[in-house]
């Protein structure tokens, strides 16, 4: 009765189900071009993870009415400076590890304190630092370069305890969206970005929110980075490139707005594997390597003008 | 749990208006006061200065004889106290129940408890006998169900001082009747102090027992509304009526052109949201008619939809020519043009004056048409000089001018193009005694030609030019006056009351 | 406030605005005397033409960029890298079969139509103009690859060379922007769009058609910053350097804010500064073997720096 309809609330129904829609039609779409496809499915979804935390980053930040472009550029940074203190400095232990959200933590920090404190404009200003953690990630490693530990490397070709790392993956992401999504902050998140002046008058300290939002923004980019170091064995400062927008995309289509107030993980969720698809799909039509850059940017054109129009409606 | 407040010396301007002075007031406990007074009288910033929302100028805030600091929202809950405003403070993208325990959600360690917040909220809601969708979110409500959440909320945090701001604005008869049974049990069981603010007055004599009367920001009665008539509360609200209002005396030309009377603009059955019901109005080419009223009861939004900024349903004519106008931009094509009070949606700051008041007539040459400095130049001497707008050089950004001056630059551009109507949204809010007559002066010379709506939430304004006076109550047009009708206490008692004798 | 208390603040808000105007000028100045302390020559009439020459495509992606963020605190256009690097690519390749004027004409429709497609995004889809004006910028680098087959071809035709270098290309920036110049301060066009930047809810209740204007405004930068790829395809004569024209987007924003241009106020006049800092920064990093990262590095330290003098948000409590 109540409490179901409520529990209902909390998982956003009708986003859930448009972005489920979404990437069960385009892994079909998969799957019919080239049968092939399925056996390697779990790898693909491998690869979706790191743009799933980077999109779950954005859905927060998103909620509370800001915008982080800088998303793509400190995973590359949070990438690049752990792969540099194995190879230069010959920290390949459990630190290997920490450092990945060590970066993560101090990229969030800035960006913070950035938006929240000093209150900068959010987009203009994490335009600014994701050129700054362009810069510094390649003057830290001015190529890809690698390898990296062989244990690590081991986890994602063997899997954690036997769990293949695709799974532990995406139990993480389910775990942390509703260790948010339960807690009361979360709802002072929503109010932030909804109505500012009302959560103000409740109480709530949005500016405060905001850096919160941020914070966990950047743990969340250092853990979308602990997988991209281990899906490509390197570190490469430039793998930024276009993981900013399609993490916003991702967002966007998880229900978020950039006036603030929505959001929802789970269907950012299967919109990141959904969009990781489609960039196979692309792939596998075989259309040459050339084009497959226009094409994959017009489809994000596309895709974020009809979610932004129907958003919109409402 | 009685507790006593005292609000001493309040204070709080906006720039050079005050909207609240020397504020004074004693409140106990376990009793309902009714906050009553006139446009501007400055009821709703008392409420916000209460609970933080505004920080005073001056003045302090006692509870049982010990100052507190109030400084912001936060302060004013620890100190129990809530309000339900009437511009409502609500997170639409969250569901009823979220809102009513925002911030103060059952948690433990942070997590919330959903099913505690279930129990709590049924709980609450079976004990004051209410019905709401509590997993709705709030952007789904109807009006009157997002102002039941609203007092919920200040309701739910057990407050020791309740504000309620015009709480009963949009809630049914019945609906009414359970508020005040619940504040009656509240001042009763709980010793709560309350404090309501409505416009209808017979509301106020039913469940109130102290009537503080408010004018231009102060106190200036405190009336037992068991000894008291309302008919004598309005006389205090009205304060003293001059008699004398300065007749208007025309010059040589507009004397003449007071024959044709055509209707220019004519408007029936209009509705705007929840604001406007079903509004008639015709004005002949050559009239100007007053919006009267209290603030809120449907002026504004009644005049900005014949101009586009909001949507509505009813028919508009000009000329006879039924319009309907989707955006400023086409109404400005037609000849409407609308000047509010508000220099912030009219102004631009960093602009020079003289471009301000050319901005429409450029616009009408075309875009890409240089601008020509001697007639911007002529124009603004013009208006300068018919409304002594006090500046050094035409070239100075209007940043430069005082609040009163901007308004009068406001004012320049919609006069600057001669339109066939024009839509006055109490554009002397604000702005000096002087001033005002001087404004007063170019709107009656330049009416012959056009039809002219005029709303000022301070009546004394409209009196000297208008034909006609027309009262809005609760979004309805509640009465008429005439030619020797028109005066101010008159018109002022129709406001209050709600209705023409 | 008394009038005369007021006129004390507001003299200096007149000061402050004629400071940033000259501030760019000011350190354009001092880098070029750094530059002459350094590198001897540096202040030589030889090597300042050819500043100016290399200047001359930033400085037309700028023109259209001082529209842009004129208009509003939203509004940003970092296609402005993409449509010239694309010119670059497509003018090369028509160049081999068309004669100038026509390739001109091609490359300003192509500027045109993704300008327009920048403003149509922004203003009825309501797509963040960062957002649109980004994947644009990927829509044109797709397009280019796609005319091209991946492999450019052409070259630089012996007019165009003569265009893009002194004088030519100078006498060229220097027309544009007296144009440019004169719109802004004298024309209804430029009046619009500083009361649109200076306050978008007054700008639309007095019924300014703030849509159709920032499309226009799209619409030129597009084909501003598409001619400044001819001048580059002149001064690079050969196809190439997609990557580093792409970067001059953002290098196109820090100059105009350099030039002390922002929603509702600045001049061309002082982005004109903005650009000849920037561009003679560039050098710098060439001469000193800055490498990219730093280079990237420094202009993203330099933006912020920037907005935190220029552009915060406002309290919630108003």
């Amino acid at each position: 009765m109540k409490q179901l309809k409520l529990v209902e609330k909390y998982l956003n129904l009708k986003d859930l189900l448009a972005s489920t829609i979404f990437m069960v039609g385009i892994i079909s779409l998969n799957i019919f071009v080239n049968p092939g496809t399925l056996a390697y499915v779990g790898s693909i979804v491998l690869l979706a993870i790191p743009l799933a935390f980077l999109g779950l980053a954005e859905t927060l930040v998103l909620i509370t009415g800001e915008v982080d472009m800088s998303v793509g550029a400190g995973m590359a940074l949070a990438n690049v400076i752990p792969v540099y203190a194995y190879l230069y400095q010959g920290i390949g232990d459990y630190r290997f590890i920490l450092l990945h959200l060590a970066v993560g933590l101090a990229i969030g920090i800035i960006n913070g304190i950035l938006v929240g404190l000093i209150r900068v404009n959010s987009f203009l200003g994490t335009l600014a630092t994701s050129t700054i953690w362009t810069g510094l990630a390649l003057m830290i490693l001015h190529k890809p370069e690698g390898p990296i530990p062989s244990w690590y490397y081991g986890l994602f070709m063997y899997g954690f305890w036997g769990i293949p790392i695709v799974i532990f993956g995406i139990l993480v992401f389910i775990a942390l969206w509703f260790l948010f999504r339960l807690n009361k902050a979360s709802i002072h998140f929503y109010a932030s970005g909804s109505n500012p002046r009302a959560a103000f008058i409740a109480g709530i300290d949005v500016n405060k929110i905001k850096l919160l939002a941020f914070v966990i923004d950047g743990l969340l980019v250092g853990l979308a980075a602990l997988f991209i170091t281990g899906i490509t064995a390197s570190g490469d400062p430039n793998i930024g490139g276009s993981y900013t927008l399609s993490a916003i995309l991702a967002a966007v289509m998880g229900g978020a707005k950039f006036t603030g107030g929505t959001g929802d993980g789970v269907a950012t969720l299967f919109a990141a594997v959904g969009l990781t698809f489609t960039k196979n799909l692309i792939f596998s039509l075989g259309i040459p390597f050339y084009e497959q850059d226009i094409v994959n940017s017009f489809i994000i054109l596309v895709l974020l003008a009809i979610v932004i129009y129907f958003k919109g409606e409402r | 749990m009685s507790v006593s407040w005292k609000i001493e010396n309040l204070a709080k301007s906006f720039g050079p208006v005050k909207a609240v002075e020397n504020f004074t007031v004693s409140l106990d406990s376990g009793k309902i006061y009714g906050l009553v007074g006139g446009n501007g009288a400055g009821k709703s910033t008392l409420v916000k200065l209460i609970t933080g929302v505004l920080k005073p100028d001056k003045g302090r805030i006692l509870k049982e004889g010990k100052e507190i600091k109030i400084n912001s929202p936060k302060d004013a809950r620890r100190h129990r106290i809530a309000a339900a405003y009437q511009e409502f403070s609500l997170v639409p993208d969250l569901p009823v129940i979220n809102n009513i325990f925002l911030n103060i959600e059952p948690a433990k360690y942070g997590f919330i408890s959903i099913s505690r917040l279930v129990d709590k909220s049924t709980d609450f809601l079976q004990k004051l006998e209410v019905d709401v969708p509590l997993d709705k979110l709030v952007r789904e409500l109807s009006p009157t169900e997002k102002q039941v959440v609203e007092i919920l909320k200040a309701l739910i945090l057990e407050p020791q001082l309740l504000l309620l701001d015009e709480p009963t604005n949009y809630l049914s008869e019945e609906q009414r009747d359970k508020l005040f049974k619940i504040m009656i049990e509240m001042k009763k069981n709980l010793g709560t102090t309350i404090v309501f603010i409505s416009h209808r007055l017979e509301e106020v004599y039913r469940v109130c027992e102290q009537a503080i009367v408010v004018r231009d920001g102060r106190v200036v009665g405190i009336n037992d509304l068991t000894k008291t008539s309302m008919d004598e509360i309005i006389k205090v609200m009205i304060g003293e009526v001059t008699e004398k209002h300065p007749k208007y005396k025309p010059t040589k030309k507009s004397e003449v052109e007071r024959e044709i009377k055509t209707s220019l603009l004519s408007v029936q059955h209009l509705y705007v949201t929840d604001k406007v019901r079903d509004v008639s109005l015709e004005v002949k080419r050559g009239e100007i008619v007053g919006l009267a009223g209290l603030l809120g009861q449907g002026q504004s939004e009644f005049l900005r939809a014949i101009y586009g900024l909001l949507p509505y349903e009813g028919i508009v004519k000009v000329e006879g020519q039924e319009m309907k106008f989707r955006s400023p931009f086409d109404a400005l094509k037609k000849g409407i043009v609308y000047v509010s009070g508000d220099t912030n949606e009219g102004v631009f700051l960093l602009r020079s004056i003289k471009e301000n008041i050319s901005l429409i007539v450029n616009l009408e040459r075309g875009l890409f048409w240089p601008v020509n400095n001697k007639i911007e130049e002529k124009l603004a001497y013009k208006f300068i000089d018919e409304l002594h707008i006090k500046c050094k050089d035409p070239s100075e950004p209007v940043l430069f001018l005082s609040g009163g001056n901007r308004q009068k630059v406001y004012l320049a551009r919609g006069f600057s193009v001669n339109p066939k109507v024009l839509l006055l949204d109490d554009p002397l809010k604000g702005v000096d005694i002087e001033t005002k007559k001087e404004i007063l002066d170019v709107i009656k010379e330049n009416a012959p030609d056009k039809a002219i709506l005029f709303f000022a939430s301070d009546i004394k304004e409209m009196l000297p030019i208008v034909d006609r006076v027309v009262v809005f109550f609760d979004g309805r047009i509640i009465g008429e006056f005439v030619g020797e009708q028109i005066r101010e206490d008159m018109i002022l008692e129709a406001s209050i009351k709600g209705m023409n004798r | 406030m008394s009038i005369n208390f007021r006129r004390k603040i507001f003299n200096s808000f007149k000061v402050r605005m004629y400071a940033s105007l000259l501030v760019p000028y000011l350190i354009f100045f001092i880098l070029l005397v750094l530059g002459q302390i350094i590198s001897p020559g540096y202040f030589s009439l030889d090597h300042l033409q050819s500043i100016l020459s290399l200047a001359a495509p930033l400085g037309l992606m700028v023109m259209g960029e001082t529209m842009v963020l004129i208009l509003g605190g939203d509004e940003i256009d970092i296609s402005v890298g993409d449509e010239a690097s694309s010119a670059i690519i497509i003018g090369a390749l028509l160049l081999q079969f068309y004669p100038l004027w026509l390739t001109t004409l091609i490359i300003l429709f192509q500027g045109i139509v993704f300008g327009a497609l920048n403003g149509l995004g922004r203003r009825y889809l309501k797509i963040p103009a960062l957002i649109m004006t980004f994947l644009t910028g990927r829509l044109l680098y797709g397009l280019s690859i796609f005319v091209t087959r991946g492999t450019p071809s052409g070259l630089a035709s012996p007019e165009v060379i003569k265009l893009s270098s002194f004088p030519m290309s100078t006498m060229l920036w220097v027309i544009l922007s007296v144009l440019l110049i004169l719109v802004l301060a004298k024309t209804v066009f430029g009046r619009i769009l500083y009361a649109i930047g200076d306050n978008p809810v007054a700008a639309y209740t007095t019924g300014i058609p703030i849509n159709l204007v920032s499309i226009i405004v799209y619409m030129l930068s597009g084909a501003l910053s598409a001619f400044s790829g001819l001048l580059l395809l002149g001064i690079f004569m050969i196809p190439a350097g997609y990557g580093v024209v792409s970067s001059y987007s953002l290098q196109a924003v820090v100059a105009t804010i350099l030039g002390g241009v922002s929603a509702g106020k600045g001049s061309y006049i002082g982005a004109i500064g903005g650009v000849l800092v920037i561009t003679v920064l560039n050098s710098f990093f060439t001469i000193f073997n800055i490498p990219e990262a730093e280079r990237t590095l420094l202009y993203g330290v330099t933006l912020a720096t920037i907005l935190i003098f220029y552009g915060r948000r406002e309290a919630i409590r108003k």
